[in-house]
C-alpha cells in the first residue's frame, strides 16, 4: 500500500485548521484531552476494530473470531475515525479522507467524543492516561500464560471463556463514595438485632403485635447474617477476582478475572453513552466548524454540507439511529435551555501559501464579531448523564412530536413524488392519490397496496416483461416503518418512549446477583435472576451453558444454582400464564438439573 | 490564570469551573497557546503496518480445525478434493459465546441442533491449504504411524552429480577438476623431465608453459537411476448405479483419494482417468460430473473396463460423453486402477475374471477393487463379498499377486481395505 495519499502540504493545513478548532473549542467552554493523531490505511483501522481500537489489547480467539470475518468479506464500511479514550487521547483518522471530510471528523471525534470522556462523570474512573500501559501488562501477562508449561492456552481458554461469558457483571460506574464494606455492614447488622433484642425484652412485654414485629425483623437479620456476601453483589468478576473469597483459584486465575474486569469496566461507559456521545460529536462536528475562528472557505463547507446528513438519509434513522437521535436530543436541549447572551470579538488570520505551496497563517489578524451563546445547560448535562437518563428526560413528547412532525413531512413530499411518478408512467387511476389521505390509516392503507402491486409486478416483469413498479422497495418500506413508529406513539406515547429507552445501554443485560455462597451453610452458590416483564425469560440453552461457564470460576467444586422464572408451556410448546419460579442448578459444572419451585 | 490568548470572551473567561467541577478533570483553561501548539501538533504519518490481529485469528483458526475434523466426511462428499488441489472451504459453525441473556430456545430440530447452522457466510467456514486438509483426512482416517510415514516421505528418484567422468558434454565440464587435473600433469612432467623441458622445478608450471590437453578435461557424471519412468495414470473406475448414492459414494471418494494420495507420494506426473459406469461407461472431464450418480438401471463393468484398455493401449474417445484420451503405453506409464463398486455386477463370473486378467496383464502395475457395502446388501457370500468380490478373490495366484480386495462399510474402514494395496506395491522397490 502507498505511504499515504495525504501529502505534507495537506497536513500542514489540517494543523493550522487543528489550531483554529482549539482557539474555537475553549472559546465554547469545550475541554478534550490533548490528543495524538494517528493517520491509517483503512485496512489498519479494520484490523484494530476487534480490540475496539486499544492498541496492546491482549489476544484472544474471540477477536480472531471478528478479524476472520472481516477478512472473509464482511468488510464492515469505511471508517472515517476511530477516538479512544486515553490521555492523551488516541484518534486513528483514515488517510483516504478528503481534507473537509478530515476536518469534519476531527471536529467530530476531538471536540465531540474526547471532550465527552474527559468530563462526563460516568468517565471519572476510567483512569484514561493510565489504560494502554494497564492493557499492555494484561497482554503479557496472558501472554505468559499461554506460553508456560503448566498454562497453555488449552487451560487458559477453559478459564477465559467462562470469565468472558459473565463479562457484564463487573459493577457500574462509577465508584460510589462511601459504599460500606461488608464488614462494616455485617457488624452494624449485628448492633441492629443486639438492640432489637434488647427491645424485645421491654417492649415485646408490653404489646403482643410489636413483639412480632420486633421478632421478624431479627429473624430478617439473621437469615441476612446467614448470607455471604451480606449484601448480594451483581459485580461477578469482582467479588471473584478477591482471593478471600475464592481461596481456591490459583493466583493466575485471579490475575486473569481482575484483566478482563478492568477491561470491561473500561469500556462500560462508552456502551452506556452511545447515543449521547454520537449525538454530542454530531453536534460539534457542525457547530465547531462554523464558528469565526475556523473560517472555512465556501467550498470545503459545501462538501461538509453533505458529510452532515450523513446519518439523515432515512427518516427511520430519526429514531433508531444513536447518531441522529443524539443530535435532534442535543439540538432539543440547545433551543430550549440555550440563548443567544453577548457578542464577542475573535481575531482571524488568513491562509497564505508559499512559494512551495505549503500554507501558513498570516501575522495579521481581522477581528470578526461572533455571538456568544449560552449552552450551561447542554454541558452540565453532558457532564452528568448517561443515556437512559438523558433519554428518559428529553425525548419527552414534545421532541417525540417534533421528530414525527418531520417524519411525517417527509411522507407527505414522498407521497406526492410517488403520485407524480405514477401519473408520469400511467399507472392505474385507483393506484393515484388526487388528496393526500389525512389520518394514518389511510396512509398506511395506501403504502400497503402499493406494496402489494409493487410484488406483483415484480412478479409479472418476470414472467411477461410488463413494466416494474416505479417506485423502489426500500422506499415503500421506509415509509411503512414511519408510519408504524408514528401510529405506535400516537396509541400509546409512554410506550413507545420506553422502547427507545429500553434499547440504550446496558438494558439487555438481565439483572443477575450473587446472593449466598454457603459460606455458613450448605456451601451452595446462588445467584438469583431478577424477573424483567420488558425482556421475558432467559434463553435456556445459554443460561445453562453459561452456568456451566461460572461453576467453573470458584476454585471449589461444590453446586452452583440460578434463580430465576420461566413460562409453563403446554403441549403444543406454546407458552402460557404467569412466570413462575425454576432453578438451574449444576453439581459437577458439566450437566444442569432444572426444577420448578 | 495565565493570560488568555483568545481575547475577552465571556465564555471562555468562566469556562468549566462555574459547573461544579472538582478537580479531578482536565481543565485546560490555564493553557498558553504554544502549550497547546505543542500538544496539538502530534500527527503520525501511517506507519508500515504489520497484521495485529494474526495471533488471535491463529488461535482461532486452530480451535475450529480440530472441530472440523468431523467434518471430514462432508467434505469429501462435497468438494472436489481429488482432482482440485487448492484452498478447500471447510463450514465449520463460529465458536458460541454464550452470555445470560434474555430470548428463546428456537423450538422443535432447529432448537436441538445447539446454535446456528455453518453456511457459506463470511466467518462461518475455515479455509484450509491442501496439505492441511490432507493431514486432516489422515488423522480423520486414524492411520497407524507406519503407514503416515509413508505418506510423509515423498521417494521421487532424483537425478544427482556423481563423480566425474573424462567423457562428457560440454555443459557439463568440470572446471575446477579440469584445472587441477592439467596441474597434477604439468606437477608430474616438471619432476621427470626436470632437466629437458625448461621448466623451474619447485615453481607452478603457466599454462603457456603446459598448455590443456584434451586429457584434463573432467566432466560431471550424472547418476543413472534404475528407477523407472516417474508417470503414472490411475484409472478411477466408480460405479454410478443408484444404489450407491449416498455414504458408499462418499467411502469410494475417500478411497480413491488415499489411492491418489499415496500414488502422488511415489510419482511426479499422475494423470488420473475417471471412468463411471451403469450399463455404459462414461469418460469424465471434471471431478464433479465424476461423482454424479447416473439415472440408468443396472450395472455392468465390462463396457469400463474394455474403455480404459483401449484408452491406455491406443487412445479412445469416449462414445458417451466424447471425452477422448489416451495413449498411456506400459513402457513409459506405470499405470494403476482403482473401483469402486457395490459388486452388485450383472456381468458372468467368467466376463469379470476374463477382463480383470486382461487388465492385469496389459500389463498393470496394480489394480484395486473396492466393495463398498450398503443397506441393499443381500446375495452376500461367506468370505463376505458380493457377486464381483467373489470372483475376484478365486483369481489365479499370478493374477492376485497384482490385486487388492476390500470391503468398507464405513469411512473407518476405507484404511483397513487400502492398505491392501501395500501388499503388492510396499514390497516392490523401485531403486
Amino acid at each position: 500500500m502507498n505511504a499515504a495519499n495525504i501529502t505534507n502540504k495537506d497536513m500542514a493545513e489540517l494543523m493550522i485548521y487543528d489550531r483554529r478548532m482549539a482557539k474555537a473549542g475553549l472559546r465554547l467552554g469545550l475541554r478534550p484531552h490533548p490528543v495524538d493523531y494517528w493517520l491509517v490505511h483503512d485496512e489498519q483501522i479494520v484490523q484494530v476494530l476487534p480490540s475496539a481500537g486499544v492498541p496492546g489489547d491482549y489476544h484472544y480467539w474471540n477477536k480472531g473470531k471478528a478479524a476472520e470475518r472481516h477478512r472473509q468479506g464482511h468488510v464492515p464500511g469505511h471508517i472515517y475515525e476511530m477516538v479512544i479514550n486515553t490521555n492523551p487521547s488516541i484518534c486513528y483518522l483514515s488517510n483516504t479522507n478528503t481534507i473537509p471530510m478530515q476536518l469534519n471528523v476531527m471536529a467530530h471525534a476531538v471536540w465531540g467524543h474526547v471532550d465527552f470522556f474527559a468530563n462526563n462523570v460516568l468517565f471519572q474512573d476510567t483512569q484514561p492516561a493510565t489504560v494502554l500501559a494497564r492493557f499492555k501488562l494484561g497482554r503479557n501477562k496472558l501472554k505468559e500464560l499461554v506460553e508456560s508449561p503448566e498454562w497453555g492456552w488449552d487451560r487458559v481458554e477453559y478459564f477465559m471463556d467462562a470469565i468472558h461469558a459473565i463479562e457484564n457483571y463487573c459493577g457500574w460506574l462509577p465508584d460510589l463514595a462511601g459504599t460500606l464494606t461488608e464488614k462494616e455492614v455485617r457488624a452494624n447488622l449485628k448492633e441492629e438485632a443486639v438492640e432489637l433484642s434488647g427491645r424485645l425484652l421491654v417492649e415485646g412485654e408490653v404489646s403482643s403485635n410489636v413483639r412480632q414485629q420486633l421478632l421478624d425483623r431479627i429473624n430478617v437479620i439473621e437469615t441476612q447474617l446467614k448470607r455471604y456476601p451480606v449484601i448480594p453483589t451483581d459485580d461477578l468478576l469482582g467479588f471473584l477476582m478477591d482471593p478471600d473469597n475464592t481461596p481456591g483459584l490459583p493466583d493466575e486465575m485471579h490475575t486473569m478475572l481482575s484483566i478482563v474486569r478492568d477491561r470491561a469496566r473500561y469500556f462500560q461507559p462508552q456502551v452506556r453513552t452511545k447515543i449521547m456521545n454520537e449525538g454530542w460529536a454530531s453536534y460539534w462536528q457542525r457547530e465547531l466548524l462554523l464558528q469565526p475562528e475556523v473560517d472555512l472557505p465556501l467550498e470545503y463547507r459545501l462538501e461538509l454540507a453533505a458529510g452532515w446528513t450523513m446519518h439523515d438519509r432515512v427518516p427511520s434513522a430519526w429514531y433508531l439511529d444513536p447518531y441522529a437521535l443524539g443530535l435532534s436530543v442535543w439540538r432539543y436541549i440547545d433551543r430550549k435551555y440555550g440563548w443567544d447572551e453577548s457578542v464577542a470579538t475573535v481575531k482571524v488570520s488568513s491562509i497564505k501559501h508559499d512559494k512551495n505551496g505549503v500554507p501558513y497563517e498570516t501575522v495579521r489578524q481581522k477581528s470578526v464579531t461572533a455571538v456568544v451563546r449560552n449552552r450551561d445547560k447542554m454541558l452540565e448535562v453532558r457532564r452528568n448523564y448517561d443515556d437512559n437518563r438523558f433519554l428518559t428526560e428529553f425525548l419527552n413528547e414534545e421532541l417525540f412530536e417534533y421528530i414525527n412532525e418531520q417524519a411525517l413531512d417527509w411522507l407527505r413530499r414522498t407521497f406526492r413524488i410517488v403520485n407524480r411518478t405514477l401519473k408520469k408512467h400511467g399507472w392505474d387511476e385507483s393506484l393515484i392519490l388526487n388528496t393526500l389521505p389525512l389520518s394514518l390509516t389511510g396512509m398506511i392503507r395506501m403504502v400497503e397496496v402499493w406494496m402489494h402491486v409493487r410484488s406483483t409486478a415484480e412478479y409479472h416483469h418476470a414472467e411477461f416483461g410488463t413494466p416494474m413498479f416505479p417506485v423502489s422497495a426500500e422506499t415503500l418500506r421506509e415509509m411503512g416503518t414511519i408510519l408504524q413508529l408514528v401510529a405506535a406513539f400516537d396509541a400509546d406515547r409512554h410506550a413507545a418512549r420506553k422502547q427507545l429507552v429500553l434499547r440504550t445501554g446496558y438494558h439487555f443485560v438481565p439483572n443477575i446477583k450473587l446472593m449466598d455462597t454457603g459460606k455458613f451453610g450448605d456451601n451452595t452458590w446462588t445467584l438469583v435472576h431478577e424477573w424483567d416483564d420488558n425482556f421475558g425469560p432467559l434463553m435456556q440453552s445459554d443460561c445453562r451453558e453459561t452456568l456451566k461457564y461460572f461453576w467453573r470460576l470458584r476454585g471449589t467444586s461444590s453446586p452452583v444454582r440460578l434463580l430465576t422464572r420461566e413460562l409453563k408451556t403446554d403441549t403444543r410448546g406454546q407458552e402460557y400464564g404467569d412466570p413462575l419460579p425454576y432453578e438451574y442448578c449444576t453439581q459437577d459444572g458439566d450437566t444442569v438439573k432444572e426444577r420448578w419451585l | 490564570m495565565t493570560k488568555s490568548p483568545f481575547g475577552k470572551s465571556a465564555k471562555f473567561q468562566t469556562g468549566n469551573n462555574d459547573l461544579g467541577v472538582g478537580n479531578r478533570f482536565v481543565t485546560r483553561v490555564d493553557m498558553d497557546e504554544s502549550t497547546l501548539a505543542f500538544l496539538r501538533n502530534i500527527m503520525q504519518p501511517p506507519q508500515a503496518g504489520g497484521d495485529r490481529t494474526e495471533i488471535s485469528r491463529n488461535r482461532y483458526r486452530e480451535r475450529r480445525k480440530a472441530k472440523s475434523r468431523k467434518a471430514i466426511g462432508d467434505i469429501i462428499a462435497d468438494v472436489p478434493v481429488i482432482t482440485k488441489p487448492g484452498t478447500i472451504k471447510i463450514q465449520v459453525a463460529p465458536d458460541r459465546e454464550p452470555t445470560w441473556h434474555p430470548g428463546r430456545d428456537a423450538q422443535g430440530d432447529a432448537g436441538r441442533q445447539r446454535g446456528r447452522k455453518a453456511s457459506n457466510e463470511p466467518g462461518d467456514y475455515i479455509e484450509v491449504s491442501y496439505e492441511e486438509f490432507v493431514d486432516l483426512f489422515l488423522d480423520y482416517l486414524e492411520l497407524p504411524n507406519m503407514l503416515k510415514k509413508r505418506f510423509a516421505s515423498t521417494t521421487l528418484p532424483t537425478e544427482k552429480v556423481r563423480g566425474v567422468t573424462r567423457t562428457g558434454v560440454r555443459q557439463r565440464l568440470n572446471k575446477v577438476k579440469t584445472a587441477a587435473a592439467r596441474l597434477k600433469r604439468a606437477v608430474v612432467k616438471q619432476n621427470i623431465n626436470a632437466g629437458q623441458s625448461g621448466l623451474v622445478p619447485g615453481a607452478m608450471p603457466s599454462v603457456i608453459e603446459v598448455p590443456f590437453e584434451n586429457v584434463d578435461l573432467r566432466y560431471n557424471r550424472i547418476a543413472p537411476k534404475p528407477a523407472p519412468c516417474s508417470n503414472a495414470v490411475v484409472a478411477l473406475i466408480l460405479d454410478r448405479s443408484g444404489s450407491m448414492s449416498g455414504n458408499p459414494l462418499v467411502i469410494a471418494k475417500a478411497y480413491f483419494l488415499l489411492c491418489v494420495l499415496f500414488l502422488k507420494t511415489r510419482y511426479r506426473q499422475v494423470e488420473i482417468l475417471m471412468i463411471s459406469h451403469d450399463t455404459r461407461e462414461y469418460l469424465w472431464k471434471t471431478e464433479e460430473e465424476f461423482f454424479k450418480i447416473g439415472g440408468g438401471g443396472g450395472t455392468v463393468a465390462a463396457c469400463a473396463w474394455d474403455l480404459l484398455l483401449r484408452i491406455v493401449e491406443n487412445g479412445a474417445v469416449c462414445k458417451q460423453t466424447g471425452v477422448r484420451s489416451g495413449p498411456y503405453p506400459s513402457n513409459a506409464w506405470n499405470r494403476y486402477m482403482f473401483q469402486a463398486s457395490d459388486g452388485q455386477l450383472f456381468d458372468g463370473a467368467e466376463s469379470i475374471a476374463r477382463h480383470w486378467s486382461k487388465i492385469i496383464q496389459a500389463p498393470f502395475n496394480h489394480a484395486g477393487y473396492l466393495e463398498v457395502g450398503n443397506s441393499f446388501s443381500s446375495g452376500r457370500y461367506e468370505n463376505g463379498f458380493e457377486a464381483a468380490g467373489q470372483v475376484l478373490s478365486s483369481l489365479p495366484p499370478a493374477i492376485l499377486a497384482h490385486t487388492a480386495i476390500g470391503r468398507a462399510e464405513s469411512l473407518n474402514e476405507v484404511p483397513e481395505a487400502f492398505r491392501q494395496i501395500l501388499r503388492t506395491e510396499g514390497a516392490q522397490d523401485h531403486y
